[in-house]
C-alpha cells in the first residue's frame, strides 16, 4: 500500500539569534506565533509559526536541554543539501512591493520579470540566518501544476 | 500573514547522489515524479559561478525533479553536489516534516522496506527496535517519526490527532 502523503507539515529551523528570527518571520513575512513547546527547564524549546491551514515555520531557539537544536557554523548554502524551501505567492508584484518597497528586504529576480523554466516566477529572500526562501507564483502554464493530474 | 502567501510549496535537497536521493523520494517514500528540468547553459553558468567544486553538470542532463507530496506541494532534488559534508547538525536547518493520513500505515509500509524509524533526529540515537505502533504521543499531541533520506537530512512524517496543538491552534 502506497504511504498517503497529505502535505508539507513544517520546516523547521536552529536559530543563532533567536530574536531576529522571530521578528523575520512575523513581523516581515507576518506570520503569527501559534503556540511553544517547553522543556523540562520551562525554556521554549520549539516556537511555531502558522503558515497556511495546519502548515507552520519551527523554530528552535536553542536550549540548553537540546545540544543539536542549536549551531555554531556558518551555514554556507553551498556546503549543504538544504537548498531552500518555498513560499507559493499569488501576486509577485504585491509582494515585491511589501517586502523590499515597505520592509527593505532585497527580493532576488529576474531583471526582466520572465518565468523559469518550470514556468513559474521565481523569486527569493534570504532570513536573518542566511536561509534561503523562495517565492514562486505559478501560471497557468507551470509545470507543477500542468503535470499534475490532481488539481488542489 | 501576508495574504499574498499561500502555503509552503516545496522543500529543495541538492544531492551528491540524486540517482539515490530520487529512488529514496520516488521509490521508497512512493512520491510520484512529476516532472524533470535538464540544464541549459544558463543554469550551468549559474552553478559554476556559485562555487559549486564538483558540479559537471552538462546540457540535457536532468537539472533538477519534482516529487509530489500533494497537490501544489513537492519535494524537489536538484543534481547538483554540494561542497560540504552536509552537516545536519550543525546548519540551520533542521528538518522537514511530511503530513501522512495514517502514520502507522506509513511505518508498516517503510519497516517493509527496511527503513529504520527513530524517535527524534538520528543524532538523538533512539530507534524503535519493536515495530511503531503510534502510541507514543508528542508534546505537541502528534504522532510522528523520523527517517533520513540518502543525503542526511531529517524527515519527520506526522500525523495529527484532534488533541495536536498544530490543529487546536491553527486559526487567524
Amino acid at each position: 500500500m502506497a504511504i498517503k502523503f497529505t502535505g508539507i507539515g513544517h520546516i523547521a529551523l536552529r536559530c543563532k539569534d533567536y530574536a531576529a528570527m522571530e521578528k523575520f518571520y512575523t513581523e516581515t513575512m507576518g506570520f503569527k506565533k501559534a503556540f511553544d513547546l517547553i522543556d523540562e527547564n520551562n525554556e521554549a524549546w520549539i516556537t511555531y509559526f502558522r503558515v497556511a491551514p495546519g502548515q507552520y515555520i519551527e523554530l528552535f531557539p536553542g536550549v540548553k536541554s537540546c545540544p543539536n537544536d542549536h549551531y555554531t557554523g556558518d551555514n554556507a548554502q553551498i556546503d549543504r543539501s538544504h537548498f531552500h524551501a518555498c513560499f507559493e505567492i499569488d501576486d509577485r508584484r504585491r509582494m515585491i512591493a511589501d517586502l523590499e518597497g515597505e520592509k527593505g528586504l532585497p527580493v532576488g529576480r529576474t531583471p526582466d520579470d520572465t518565468v523559469g523554466l518550470c514556468r513559474s516566477y521565481c523569486q527569493f529572500v534570504h532570513d536573518p540566518e542566511g536561509n534561503e526562501w523562495e517565492l514562486m507564483e505559478f501560471t497557468e502554464n507551470s509545470l507543477q501544476l500542468v503535470c499534475d493530474d490532481e488539481k488542489a | 500573514m501576508q495574504d499574498y502567501i499561500k502555503r509552503i510549496t516545496h522543500c529543495t535537497f541538492v544531492c551528491r547522489d540524486y540517482a539515490a536521493t530520487q529512488h529514496f523520494y520516488g521509490e521508497v517514500l512512493g512520491l510520484k515524479k512529476l516532472f524533470g528540468i535538464d540544464y541549459d547553459q544558463k543554469t550551468i553558468d549559474d552553478f559554476k559561478t556559485r562555487g559549486y567544486d564538483d558540479f559537471d553538470g552538462k546540457v540535457g542532463e536532468e537539472w533538477l525533479s519534482y516529487y509530489k507530496v500533494a497537490p501544489r506541494e513537492f519535494i524537489e532534488l536538484f543534481n547538483v553536489p554540494y561542497n560540504g559534508k552536509n552537516d545536519t547538525q550543525n546548519e540551520g536547518f533542521h528538518h522537514v516534516c511530511l503530513m501522512v493520513e495514517d502514520v502507522v500505515a506509513a511505518a508498516r509500509e517503510l519497516e517493509g522496506k527496511g527503513v529504520t524509524l527513530w524517535r527524534g533526529p538520528r543524532w538523538m540515537n533512539n530507534p524503535f527496535t519493536e515495530p511503531f505502533d503510534g502510541t507514543e504521543v508528542g508534546q505537541c499531541g502528534s504522532i510522528a517519526f523520523y527517517i533520513q533520506d540518502p543525503e542526511g537530512n531529517e524527515i519527520e512524517v506526522m500525523q495529527y490527532t484532534e488533541n495536536s496543538l498544530q490543529v487546536l491552534n491553527d486559526h487567524d
